[in-house]
């Protein structure tokens, strides 16, 4: 995020755009990641068993991050808004989740603990998924996937090991001791469709379904924080332009977030912002004060460290004491006459 | 793009959004089908009450029963093959009988019922099942895989023939399904033949045609693949594994379990 002139107010709105398409994609991701296509080529839905799963743990993330450094929606938009973002990552978790057995509960745990960390500063959009949260449900979905391939494959399980020796072997009372086989799993629980999955379609649909949806949140994330910064700007316009472009010095842009601007309600933002001027410029008094009353030449015979701070301090107040001294001598000229005036 | 238009399809994007994400709740609940198929098996109309028996050893009790449902301009030709077949003594090797007068006439008057409608395809299957019944095609020492691979051939022409419209057929949707089941039973006994070895090209034949036949392999799946898939998942499935003769374990299987007499040994 870069400092930045003041939008005017045709490009303002770019923001809630975004945060539109976002939701929009969400929402599209989140049907496909609900579709499957069985053997005869029928569609039907993948079942609410791993999506109440997955809104249980994209709940306690939603809650945790809210009870970390979260903000309630502002207005009808932020609203929609959040609750995309949790219906996205119920759907992500939901497309990701082996559909049954011990698998899916320890994916659970994983995911609980990886989505439920503190996220940044102030999530003004409602809960979030981080690189590595999506790095993981990434995984997950390839780990689905697979397990799904050996299903239609019709092994059901996660691989077999040919036991040396005794596989090479030509007889078929041996079949039994020839394989181990590791993670077996059957048809009800993967939860196939009576007629079997048609893998090629339904991966398909899925994969495009999860891109939808993790693009569409992290796109979500961005847009909340640009229709925040929009806000935020649009609140400093308010000021004649001379001052709004001192505000936007002392309050760059890049630090809005760290100083918890985001998702503050207009009035608090407001009187967020006057504490900070009020403070900076202060600072910037204090500062100037220091360098008028600063020696001209560096100190002799130091080195290093010292040394180079003071001259490099020494420098520019040589070079901007003039400035200081003349603004001050016109600032104290100009504050005469008014000072007149007053007695 | 104007404000006033970006609001305009901000709104609209919301209002999809929210549509979308009730519609990825909705379409979960959406159930499987369950296969339609099976109710062809129910459906009303006129036909044969418990078909199977008339590929079991008991149709010797129901044959008549074909009398009045194959066509008129094949009763001929059904009574007659249904008196050479059913009066087949002995065991003969298949191929040694179907080679001799008898048994090229059966053979000539199955295929004309073939051809006929459901009623006639029923009585010539019912015929096939008999002589199956009644003469021997297991391999035997040396090895003798023609006799297996005669009455394959039998079954393949009539699966070929009926198996996708039999399906549809309310007397011979079982039927159907069983006579696939014998053909995996029979070429397996085919492909098996050779004392070492296999027969590769019973092997090939068999899975090509059974694939083709239920479109299990690349493409959809035919109607009668589905029915077959319902009815009989685990022989289905097996022809999807990845060991090519998986299936003929699973299709003999399913057989023995239904018709356990017909094991090409004429032994009951």
């Amino acid at each position: 995020m870069t400092e930045r002139a003041l939008p005017d107010g045709g490009g303002r709105r770019g923001g809630e755009l975004q945060l539109a398409l976002a939701c929009a994609m969400i929402g599209a991701g989140g049907v496909l990641l609900g579709l499957q296509l069985d053997g005869n080529g029928a569609i039907s839905g993948t079942g609410f068993t791993t999506l109440a799963l997955g809104g249980l743990v994209a709940l306690v993330a939603t809650l945790i991050q809210l009870g970390a450094a979260g903000r309630l929606p502002r207005d009808l938009p932020a609203a929609i808004s959040a609750v995309m973002g949790f219906l996205g990552i119920t759907f992500l978790i939901a497309g990701v989740l082996a559909p049954g057995g011990s698998w899916m509960f320890w994916e659970l745990l994983v995911l609980s603990w990886v989505l439920a960390r503190r996220r940044r500063a102030v999530q003004p959009g409602g809960p979030e998924v981080g690189a590595g949260g999506l790095l993981l449900l990434s995984l997950m979905l390839l780990f689905r996937l697979w397990i799904l391939w050996q299903g239609s494959r019709h092994e059901w399980q996660l691989f077999t090991v040919d036991v040396p020796v005794l596989s090479s072997l030509p007889f078929a009372w041996l079949e039994p001791v020839k394989h181990i086989t590791i993670g077996d799993f059957s048809q009800q629980e993967m939860g196939f469709p009576p007629a079997g999955l048609d893998f090629a379609v339904s991966t398909t649909l899925w994969t495009a379904g999860f891109t939808l949806c993790a693009v569409g949140l992290w796109l979500r994330n961005e847009a909340a924080r640009e229709v925040e910064i929009e806000r935020i700007h649009a609140l400093v316009e308010l000021l004649p332009p001379a001052a709004a472009l001192i505000v936007v010095r002392l309050l760059p842009e890049t630090e809005w977030e760290r100083l918890g601007f985001f998702g503050l309600s207009e009035w608090r933002l407001a009187r967020r912002m006057e504490q900070l001027v009020s403070e900076r410029v202060q600072n910037q008094l204090q500062l100037e004060a220091a360098f008028r009353g600063m020696p001209l030449a560096p100190p002799e015979g130091g080195e290093g460290f010292t040394a180079s701070i003071q001259q490099a301090l020494a420098g520019y107040a040589a070079s901007a004491r003039p400035r200081l001294l003349g603004e001050a001598g016109e600032t104290a000229a100009a504050d005469e006459p008014e000072q007149e005036e007053q007695a | 793009m104007p404000a006033s238009d970006q609001n305009r399809l901000g709104r609209l994007l919301m209002t999809s959004a929210i549509v979308l994400a009730l519609g990825a709740i909705l379409v979960r609940g959406i159930a499987p089908p369950r296969s339609g198929l099976q109710d062809a098996r129910w459906r009303s109309g006129a036909h044969l009450e418990q078909p199977l028996q008339l590929l079991s050893a008991g149709a010797i009790h129901r044959r008549g029963e074909l009398d009045e449902r194959v066509s008129a301009e094949l009763a001929g030709a059904w009574r007659e093959a249904r008196d050479l077949a059913f009066g087949l003594e002995g065991c003969p090797a298949l191929r040694d009988w179907l080679e001799e007068q008898d048994g090229q006439r059966v053979e000539l008057l199955v295929g004309q019922l073939r051809d006929g409608g459901p009623g006639d395809a029923l009585a010539a299957l019912t015929i096939v099942f008999q002589v199956a019944r009644a003469t021997k095609w297991t391999p035997g020492f040396p090895a003798h895989a023609e006799h297996a691979e005669r009455l394959g051939g039998l079954l393949a022409d009539w699966l070929a023939r009926w198996g996708e419209a039999g399906v549809a057929e309310p007397g011979l949707h079982e039927a159907a399904l069983v006579a696939a089941l014998f053909y995996g039973r029979v070429m397996d006994v085919a492909w098996s033949a050779p004392a070492f070895g296999y027969n590769a090209a019973s092997l090939d034949r068999a899975r090509r045609f059974l694939l083709e036949l239920t479109g299990a392999g690349a493409g959809g799946r035919t109607r009668f693949g589905q029915a077959l898939q319902a009815r009989y998942g685990r022989a289905f499935a097996a022809l999807q594994a990845d060991e090519e003769d998986a299936f003929f374990a699973a299709f003999a299987e399913e057989c023995a379990l239904l018709l356990p007499d017909l094991d090409g040994t004429c032994d009951d």
